[in-house]
Formats: structure tokens, sequence, C-alpha cells
């Protein structure tokens, strides 16, 4: 027994690293033929991202309900006693108003920036996200932040998404570019970029990714500055996009922001999440499956927790085996 | 002149940046002057890549005229930057037409319902024929919907072939090689060695296990879900001991007190936790009171700190633009 | 998923072989492993030449500069011309979609504003002459104007004001305006920094290096701190600031109120730890720092586990993609031809 105790000791101490290797690539093999999706209870980080697009049409109407009550309001002061400031502001609230009915279910932008490196856990968010705000008839824009390759990724998220969701819960056909979404594309130093909107979404992004020009297409008539945009999301695999659309987007605009990060950097988004900054923060693989879950998007995400699950497992396994290991030896020595 | 102009050029453009938040949005002034500044540091910022590209062709190309070990290599980077780079720069379309047709005969019935893009590719050129994906259909007016037919050909260009085949595996592979490193880490780095490192690793152990569904893997996942709250305070409860143990072996009967009072306390609010309250909710918690207190602390402090760098680099105290020797 | 043809096909097993190369580095640095890394780097690379080309170079450098040039020689009376042109068809352009009378009249009272002429000029004298437009082709002059002016307030609906301002422009202007070399210029100047930005490689001018960085690190600290300070700094504190007994309609919630402390007291001590410009020797500044060490080593803890989350998808992305489009892609492929 005590020869075969110390083969076994020094066999390991030679070799763990490569049974590590081959056990983790086994149990994700292993696990991923498992095609049953799981059931997963939704975080409230996550129920956040979901309720912003779910209340989009509805609170998109309410705002046009408020801008038709003051509209009323204004002309009914300016019957009274008028003014050239009065009737600036009438000018601008009927302007704003034409074009809040035109986009009339709601703007979502999605800002897809993450490359090849990412797309296991950004990817599946990112989907799920557009293919819901399609099935609620919301219009979608979609443009990239700091990473440079981007933008092919994101054709193709968007590519699929648009040809319709036949198997959804509320199906929807297909979307026509220009129509119902547009893809920006990639614009270099995107913080400007994110700022000019600020001013006009169109001097922004002057043409969309194959450069067709953004002033003759129809969702584009009811935008002209990002605040007549009702929610951004922004899935991310670099710090600079989050930060870059909460100062931009939130801090000056206060438009409602929902951030998807990779889980490595998504625990340091969760102050902002507390203090109202963020409406929702999709965390990593496990935040994809809860979203697609309940939207009943293509399970793609919500298979792979089943190789996280046993990876997980693995994981705490060894620590428990390494501590024990840790307490013998440590009981040796003293 | 070579020491005094860039600190200035640095603050007065910094301190332009930093009004230009107070001006009126829709002026000329405003709009110019993003312009400007967008433009202006794209353009420098593309110098940057020339930088970039020369310091690889020198090294590399040291490598190749030394002969040094693994020369070779060096050719195939090399090679193949200069490959891509033509390809992409000189046209998007360029190489023989050929066109591979799609297999006769497939079986498109598996796919009718199936929700990703069929798009079929060849090696060389590009010519836009009808395809069932949303790129045409945006040019065209009557876009059919996708019936499952039998889709035609689309070429793609070499360029894509790279990124789709090489660029984006390669990418990601790269990335997942550290998920095994990560999981010897685990093995050989989370040892409860100290009251600090036992935290971290009570406190990984459970975001762990929370993250997933940990009642689906069989014979005990559900045994461990039920019991959440007799593992994670057992635990505790029975580490503070041992080391309450230690310390009166040791003669230090003041911590050992306090340890035990501590393991006490753990056990007054355990008979109080709510008996729902399982890995997930216990997740939960961690995440939203003493991880975000910890990550909100290092993001102040961090904001604080780089307030004051800006200000430094600002008012010239600290440069570090002055590199260069001259 | 699968390939859809021979050449998808040979695509999916390069990419295969790639990614079983690379993991090959895990068990040694073999010839394979050290192959594909020097395939990625280059690949990777000229991507990146690519990218920033048409992504910089070509829509900031090389286009503006050649059309200043075919603009120089371009006849006025091909400017007037397509001008013209642009500005009739989109005031000619329909309306926008109304759904209602209310929409209707709302539209009526819209296009009634008063013209302004200053505006329209510098609307048009902007777009015109930035170096964004070519004038010899009519398509992308509409694409520059119809942008233009629709992210501007100028209303181009009553279209005999409209080409009335326009013969007055071109009266007024009676050559093309000379503001496109402002623009110009400043492309000149960034040229110029760009290239002092090289002299690094030269020892003896090195020191030109210097003005571009400073430019460029003068912009970006400018731009990003006061932004940053409102929503890292103000507003975190703000959100600091939250009650420390917490109510529920059964009385007190006290996790949530356990909770709220526990925030509180960490954010502060986390914050005295970091603080390492004085000595911390007496008993509560020990005790203080011993706290923040605490909740600093709980948040650790969950980002381990959750870097050791994220590592995993990826490696789990790469097995599902050997799993469905190779292995099981490569099957379909074979067993649907006939």
């Amino acid at each position: 027994m005590k020869l075969f105790l110390s083969r076994f000791t020094s066999f390991w101490k030679n070799r763990y690293r490569a049974i590590i290797y081959i056990m983790t690539f086994a149990f994700v093999w292993l696990a991923l033929i498992n095609k049953k999706p799981l059931d997963l209870t939704v975080s409230d980080a996550t129920q956040g991202a979901l309720d912003l697009v779910e209340h989009m049409p509805e609170n998109h109407r309410k705002k046009i309900k408020e801008q038709e009550e003051l509209l009323a309001k204004l002309q009914k002061e300016e019957s009274v006693q008028s003014s050239a400031e009065l009737t600036a502001q009438i000018d601008e609230t009927k302007a704003y108003l034409e074009r809040l009915r035109i986009n009339s279910n709601g703007v979502f932008l999605v800002c897809i920036d993450f490359d090849a490196g990412s797309d296991a856990e950004l990817g599946p968010m990112a989907y799920a996200s557009i293919r819901h705000a399609f099935s609620l008839g919301i219009k979608v824009l979609i443009n990239n932040g700091y990473t440079v390759m981007a933008q092919p990724l994101s054709q193709m998220i968007v590519d699929s998404a648009a040809l319709g969701g036949a198997t959804m819960p509320r199906p929807y056909g297909f979307k026509q570019a220009g129509s119902d979404f547009v893809f920006f594309g990639f614009r270099p130093n995107p913080f400007q970029v994110y700022l000019q909107m600020g001013e006009s979404v169109l001097s922004a992004y002057e043409t969309d990714y194959s450069g067709k020009a953004l002033a003759e297409m129809p969702i584009m008539k009811g935008i002209k500055d990002i605040r007549d945009i009702d929610g951004i999301a922004a899935y991310s695999c670099n710090v600079g996009t989050p930060e870059s659309w909460i100062n931009v987007a939130q801090t000056k605009f206060n438009i409602p922001l929902v951030v998807g990060m990779t889980a490595v950097s998504v625990s340091d988004y969760f102050p902002y999440l507390q203090s109202g900054q963020l409406c929702g923060l999709i965390t990593g693989l496990r935040g994809a499956a809860e979203y697609e879950k309940t939207v009943g998007a293509p399970p793609v995400a919500n298979r792979r927790m089943w190789a996280q699950l046993y990876t997980h497992a693995f994981a705490i396994g060894l620590i428990v085996v390494g501590n024990i290991e840790y307490f013998i030896k440590g009981k040796r020595a003293a | 002149m070579r020491n005094y102009l860039p600190p200035i050029i640095c603050g007065v453009c910094g301190v332009i940046m930093m009004l230009h938040f107070f001006l009126p949005e829709n002026t000329m002034l405003y709009k110019t002057m993003m312009e400007w500044v967008t433009n202006s540091t794209i353009v420098v910022g593309v110098f940057g890549l020339f930088i970039g590209l020369a310091s690889l062709v020198h090294n590399h190309g040291n490598r190749i005229a030394r002969r040094s070990p693994g020369w070779g290599y060096s050719v195939i980077t090399l090679s193949f930057t200069a490959i891509v780079a033509l390809t992409g720069i000189i046209s998007q379309n360029v190489g023989p037409s050929v066109v591979s047709k799609p297999l006769e005969k497939y079986n498109y019935d598996n796919r009718k319902n199936q929700d990703h893009t069929l798009i079929t590719h060849t090696l060389f050129g590009y010519k836009d024929e009808t395809y069932k994906t949303n790129l045409v259909a945006a040019a065209s007016s009557d876009a059919p919907e996708m019936k499952g037919e039998e889709i035609t050909v689309r070429k793609v260009p070499l360029f894509m072939f790279f990124y789709n085949y090489v660029i984006m595996p390669m990418g990601a592979t790269t990335f997942s090689l550290l998920a095994f490193y990560m999981i010897t880490a685990t093995y050989r780095a989370m040892r409860a060695k100290s009251w600090e490192a036992s935290l971290l690793l009570i406190s990984s152990i459970i975001i762990l296990i929370g993250q997933v569904p940990i009642e689906e893997i069989p014979l005990i996942g559900k045994w461990i879900m039920g019991h959440a709250q007799l593992i994670v305070y057992m635990s505790l409860i029975l580490y503070i001991l041992y080391a309450a143990m230690k310390q009166f072996f040791s003669r230090n009967f003041i911590t050992c007190g306090i340890l035990s009072a501590s393991a006490a306390l753990i056990g007054v609010i355990w008979y109080y936790t709510p008996a729902d309250v399982d890995f997930e909710a216990m997740k939960s918690i961690i995440l939203n009171y003493p991880n975000n207190a910890a990550k909100r602390g290092i993001l102040i402090g961090v904001q604080l700190g780089s307030l004051a760098t800006s200000i430094k680099i600002l008012s010239g105290i600290e440069k570090p633009y002055m590199g260069g020797r001259g | 998923m699968g390939p859809d043809t021979f050449i998808d096909l040979i695509g999916v097993w390069i990419a295969a072989l790639l990614t079983l190369g690379v993991y090959s580095s895990l068990i040694k640095d073999t010839f394979i492993s050290k192959l594909t890394e020097a395939v990625f780097v280059g690949v990777s690379f000229g991507m990146s030449i690519v990218f920033t080309y048409y992504n910089g170079i070509k829509p900031k450098i090389e286009e503006p500069l050649v059309r200043y040039y075919q603009n120089l020689h371009v006849d006025y009376a091909t400017v007037t011309n397509a001008v013209t042109r642009t500005v009739e068809k989109i005031a000619d352009a329909k309306t926008l979609p109304v759904e209602s009378a209310v929409e209707e009249e709302l539209t009526e009272e819209i296009s009634s504003r008063a013209f302004d002429t200053n505006r329209f000029f510098a609307v048009l004298d902007s777009a015109l002459y930035k170096q964004t437009l070519k004038l010899q082709s009519t398509n992308e002059v509409a694409v520059s104007l119809q942008s233009a002016f629709a992210s501007s307030e100028v209303d181009l609906k009553d279209k005999a004001t409209v080409m009335g301002a326009l013969n007055e422009y071109f009266t007024t202007y009676k050559t093309v305006p000379t503001s496109r070399h402002f623009w110009v210029l400043y492309i000149f100047f960034s040229v110029i920094l760009g290239l002092m930005f090289i002299t690094r490689f030269f020892p003896k001018h090195a020191w030109l290096s210097r003005f571009p960085m400073a430019y460029t690190i003068g912009i970006g600290v400018g731009m990003g701190t006061p932004l940053s300070f409102q929503s890292q700094i103000m507003q975190q504190v703000q959100a600091s600031f939250i009650p420390m007994l917490v109510r529920n309609p059964n009385g007190i919630d006290w996790i949530a109120t356990a909770g709220n402390l526990s925030l509180v007291i960490g954010t502060l001590t986390v914050l005295y730890y970091f603080f390492f410009s004085f000595k911390k020797e007496d008993a509560a500044s020990r005790g203080a720092t011993k706290i923040g060490i605490a909740y600093l080593m709980i948040g650790f803890g969950a980002s381990f586990a959750f870097t050791i989350m994220a590592r995993v998808s990826l490696l789990i992305g790469r097995i599902n993609f050997l799993q469905d489009e190779w292995i099981q892609g490569t099957y379909e492929f074979f067993k649907y031809l006939n």
C-alpha cells in the first residue's frame, strides 16, 4: 500500500499538468454531447436587461403620450400669451413627437464590440438580444466599439437574426435593412463618435457599413440624435466601450444602458448596477444562457452551460484535493 | 523648444478639450473642433501602425538575415503579413473567378427550421447573385422569405476566407489556452494558507457553485444544492474552530477566545438565515454587497489616482511623452 | 452549421488543424505549435493593416487629398449643376409618412417655419468643401448634402425659397469657395504630426516624436477626465449613500440591512487601505486595514471565480466548433453527397 501510494504520488507530481489538461478537455467534450437545455433561474442583473427590451414599446408609447400632453399644455399657454421662446418650444416638441411616431415600438441600439476571442460568451447574448428586439417589433441600430475586427462578426450576427425567427415564442419574419434595422459598422475613435451622436447620429455615421447613405433610410427619419434612442446595450470584451457608454449615454444623456461582458471583467461592473447607472448586467455565459431561455432564442449558450457545470465541479474537486494535500503536508512538516 | 513646447501643447490641448464640454453643441465652433480632433487623432493613430509594422519587419528581418534559430518561422510570419495585407488592400475581389457550385441533391429539408444563414463561398472573387441573406434583400424591395429552396453560389474574397478560417479560430483558441492554465492554477494556488487566502477560497467556491445549476450533477448534485447552508456554515465553523485550537495549543488564549466567539456568532447567523438561501442566493449576496464594496473602493481609488495623474500631466509635472534623445 | 461546399470544408479543416496545432503547445513547444503561432501573428498583423487602411488611411487621408486635388480643377459650372440638381431633389422629396390627419397638420406647420438663409449658406458651405465631397460624382454630392441638411435644422420644403437662396449663394461666391483649403490644411497638419511620430526610429531626430504624443495625450486626458470624474467618482460616491435600515412589509429586511451596512463599511475601509501616504500604526488603523483586506479578498475571490468561468467558456466554444462544425459537419457533408 505504501509503495503504491509513493508511486502514485511521484507519478502525480510529474504528470499532474497533463492529467488535468486531458481531464478538462474530456469533461468539456463529453458534456457538450448533451443537447438538452438547462433550466436556469434568472438573476436580477439579467432580469434588468430583459426588462429594458421587454418594456421598450410600452415606455415608448408613454413618451409619445407625455409629449402630446406637453404639446397641448404649451399650445394652451400660447393661446393665452404667445412669445418667440414658446413658439420655438412648440416647434421642437412637434418635431420630436413626429420622430417618436415614426419608430412607434421604440429604437434599440446594440453595440457589438467583441472579436473571435470572446464570441463564445458574447455572441449568443448579442444574438438573443437582437432577436428579442425584433420579435417585439423594435427597430434596431447596430454599431461597433473599440475592437477593429468586430465588424465582420457583427455582420454575421445581424444577418442571421434578420433572416427571421420562426422558432421564437413570438415569431417574426424577414427584417429589411434600412427599415427595420441599420448596421453602422466600425468607426475609429468610438468615444468621439458616441459624443457626436449626442448632436446628430447622421453626422456621426454618414453611411451604413456598406456605404449606403443613412439619410435615405426610413428608420433614420425618426432618429435625429441619441435622445431618440430608447435603450442601449453594449456587448463588449474590453473595458473601454462600456465605460465610454456609461460616460456618454448614461451620465450625459441619461439613456437606459445594459452591458454584457465576458465574465472576466463583469464583477467590476456591479457597482454601476447598484448605483443605477446600468439597468442590467449580463454576466458572461450564464447570463447569455438565462437570456436565451427567457426569450426563447436558439439555446446556444444554454447547451454550453453543461460543460461549464462539469468543469466547475472539476475545479472545485481540484481545490478540495489541493487543500487536503496542503493540510497533510503541513501536518507532516509539523 | 524641444523641452518646453511639448508640455505647453499637452496642457493647452487638454484644457481646451475639458472646456469644450461647456460649449453649446450646435455651434460651428463646436462641430469644427470635434471634427478636427476626431480626424487628427485617427490620422496620428494610423502612423502608430507604421511604427508597429516597422518594428515587426525589423525584428523578423534581423532574425532572417542572421539566420538565427527559428528564422524559418519569421519568413512565414512576414510572408503571411504581406499576402493578407496585399489581398486586402489591392482589391476586395482578387484572384481568378473560380466558382465552386453547391452540392447537387443536397438535402436542404434538414435546414428549413434552423436559424442560421446559409452562405456558400469560394476562394477567389466576389459576385452578387441571388441569395437569401439580408445583404441582398436590403438592395431589392421584394425580398423573398427563406423557404428552404436551393441557394445559389455566393463568392467571398480571399481576405474573408483568411478572416473566417484563420483569424477567428486561432484568436479564440489562443485565448482558450488560458482555461487549462486557470484550472491548473486552481489546483496549485488555491490553498488556505492564511485567513486572507481562506476568504478568497470561500468566496470563489460559493460563486463557482452558484453560477452553475449544481443540482443537475447526477447522484450528489441535489444533495449539495439542498444542503448549501450546512456545507458553507459548517465548513466555516470547523475551519475557525481548527484555527482556534491551533491558537490554544500555542497558548494564545485571547486569540483562541476571539476565534471561538466568531464561530459561535456564525452559528447564530446560521440559525437566523432563512431556509431558502441556497448557493445562488449566497452568490447574489456576495456579489451585491462585499464584492460591490471592494470593487467600488477600487474604482473610486483608481479614478482619484487617474484624476491626480491627469492634472499632473496637464500641468507638466509628469511628462510621459518626453521620450527620445535630443 | 457545418460546411456547405467543398471550399468551406477545406476552410473548416484548416481551422480545425490550426486549433489542434495551438493546443499541441500545451504538451510541448513543437514545430507545429510554432508554425501555427507564426501563421497567426502574420495573418492578424496583415488584417490589422487592412482594417487600418480602410478605416483610417483611406477615408481620412487618401480620399480627401485626392478629392481636394480633383476639385481644384473642377469647372465651376459642374459644381453649380451638381449642387442645384441635388438641392432640387431634396426639396422635391416626399414628406415623411403620415399616420393620421393630426400628423399632416403637424407637417404643414413645421414646413411653414421661417427659412434661415445664413444657416443654409453655412451648411452648404461646410458640406460642399469638406474633404468628403467628390464634386464630379453627383451621387456623392447627394449623400453628403442629404446628411448635412438632414442633421441641420434647415427646412427645404419651400422649393422656391430654397432655389432663390441657392442662386444667391452662387452669386455671392463667384468662384469655388476657399474654405476647402481650411479643411485640407488639417489633413496636412495631421499627416505631419503622424510623420513626426515615425522619427522615433531615428535617434538624432527622435525628439520630434514628443509633439504628436503630447498632442494625443493632452486630447485624451482632456476628453476623458471630466466625464469619468462624474460617472466613476461622483455617481459612485452618491450611490454609497444608502439607508442603514431597510424595511419590508413584514418588518425589517435583515439581509438588506446587513448588506447595506457591509457595503458602506466595506467601501470606506477599502478606500482607507489604499491610503499609503501615511503610517497606520495604531490599533484602529490596523483593524480598519484588516477589514479592508478582508473585503478585497472576497472581491478577488469573486473575480477569480468569474475568470475561471470566462476562460472555460472560450474552451467550450472551441470544442463546440470541433464537435459541431468539424466532425459533425464533415460527416453531414459526405452523408449528403451523391
